[in-house]
């Protein structure tokens, strides 16, 4: 009995190690694969971000299910609504979104795997700087041994500092790591760092 | 409405919260010409400190409680003083820069070394990295109120705004609001019984009728952050409510106020019903 249990002990963290090293080679491999649509993604999804706030959301698997936040001066709006039919493009519409623009982004994203889209806000310097925060929900990264289930993606504006391990440096604190949404970034370009995190967003 | 008298400002004890205008506590903020250094707060610079109660004056409803911390009970009911007792808040927070101490409706707010260090420190959580007010604020209240939920981590740490230290079950929110500000206060509900209040919807538009209504919910059904399929059906977050309305189609429009910001959010009430478990009304002053 005692013998079974640490044969089932010794499966799990193998399986464990072995999805963590997995799961480095997909984030890289998806990155590199994309990285040109990623970035059209973020300069589309920037130059509707400046006409009006938004965040979008792919609720299920077969991308039916889209989640829209509309940010207002005096309001957050946050709607569920069908990618199939006028709903999507009726609201769209009606807060004076470029709707060709927008619908090819929730394309994109149906396309990349993308559950969540949003600029981010953090501050840098006591100034508030934005990223285009993207979270990947693939079934690559799906395994009952981990809690890390998501890619997420920070495109910045600007070159980031890393350090020799590629982790993201506070720029005001080169010593310090800089943490986004409670997880340090991982450099994959100059201006993009990753994370694999629990949540999407 | 309960009906106030304006008694002096800073939350002393009494018989009920003091009113203010947003005017008088810029007046108030305008005269410091020079607050020195605290040392008591090493890490929060006075000029910072001073435009962010300016900044909480101005604009109340930016007050914002962190990405990814346990704070949204503290700046829930920190909607009350902004709201109603600019002033008194304003004075309160001087008085508690400047001696390290302060009372505040029945508690005097006296904070550990260790989250006096730590104010100002708080890093990566959106916009309270630039709210060092905010920081001391909830920090504090977090140190001196103890639930249940507290039990097995007492004393704070670095990065136990994030844990179970900075928890608030229902109870100890309620308390809070009760020793405070002094407020007649009527909650409904338990951290893992719903209210038994019959239609929601009815009762809550009643309850905002006569002051200020805050909800208990479960955010991880109201605001997914994962697919998980199996969830806990526990409350995990605090909102003040501004506003409902009942749809032609029968859903709810909520308007609630966290992080920073009013949202509006429309519901079956099937699921309004699953995921509300506590309600608080607080007999809030007339302004």
């Amino acid at each position: 009995m005692k013998q079974s249990i640490n044969i089932i002990i010794a499966i799990g963290f193998i399986a464990s190690l072995s999805s963590c090293a997995y799961s480095k080679k997909f984030t890289a491999s998806y990155y590199a694969e994309n990285k040109d649509l990623f970035h059209s993604l973020q300069e589309r999804y920037k130059q509707q971000y400046d006409k009006q706030p938004f965040s979008v959301e792919i609720k299920d698997k077969l991308s039916k299910e889209v989640g829209l936040e509309i940010i207002t001066d005096s309001l957050r709006y946050i709607y569920g609504l069908s990618s199939e039919g006028s709903a999507l493009t009726d609201t769209l519409r009606k807060y004076g979104f470029n709707v060709d623009l927008t619908m090819g982004i929730i394309r994109d994203m149906q396309k990349l795997n993308c559950t969540w889209l949003t600029n981010l806000d953090y501050y840098d310097r006591l100034q508030k700087k934005y990223t285009v925060f993207v979270s990947i929900r693939h079934k690559q990264l799906e395994s009952t041994f981990k809690k890390d289930k998501y890619f997420t993606l920070a495109m910045f504006n600007t070159p980031q500092p890393f350090d020799e391990k590629g982790r993201m440096l506070d720029n005001r604190d080169r010593k310090q790591l800089r943490k986004l949404n409670g997880a340090i970034l991982f450099k994959l370009d100059d201006r993009t760092g990753y994370a694999l995190t629990a949540t999407f967003r | 409405m309960m009906k106030v008298n304006a008694v002096e400002n800073a939350f002393h004890p009494g018989d009920s919260m003091p009113t203010s205008t947003a005017q008088e506590a810029i007046d108030y903020l305008n005269g410091i010409n020079t607050l020195d250094a605290s040392s008591y707060w090493p890490n929060v610079d006075p000029v910072l400190f001073l435009q962010n109660l300016k900044g909480f004056t101005v604009a109340p409803l930016k007050f914002y409680e962190g990405k990814g911390t346990n704070f949204c009970a503290y700046a829930a009911l920190t909607y009350l003083p902004l709201q109603f007792d600019p002033l008194g808040f304003s004075k309160f927070m001087v008085e508690f820069y400047r001696n390290g101490q302060a009372r505040m409706g029945k508690v005097m707010l006296k904070p550990s070394r260790a989250v006096r260090n730590e104010a100002g420190l708080i890093k990566y959580k959106g916009a309270l990295d630039i709210q060092p007010a905010g920081q001391m604020w909830i920090l504090s209240l977090a140190d001196h109120f103890k639930g249940y939920l507290n039990i097995f981590n007492r004393r704070y740490d670095k990065g136990d705004e994030d844990k179970i230290w900075a928890s608030t079950n229902f109870a100890k929110f309620n308390r809070m609001l009760r020793k405070l500000f002094l407020l007649k206060v009527n909650a409904r509900g338990a951290d893992l019984i719903r209210p038994g209040v019959g239609d929601r919807y009815t009762y809550l538009k009643e309850k905002m009728k006569t002051g200020t209504v805050f909800l208990y919910l479960n955010n991880r059904l109201l605001y997914k952050k994962d697919h998980v399929t199996v969830r806990l059906g526990i409350p995990t977050h605090y909102v003040a409510l501004f506003d409902i309305q009942m749809t032609e189609n029968g859903k709810i429009n909520i308007v609630y106020w966290d992080y920073g910001q009013k949202t509006l959010q429309q519901l079956q009430p099937k699921f309004f019903r699953k995921i509300l478990f506590g309600v608080t009304h607080c007999e809030t002053p007339v302004k």
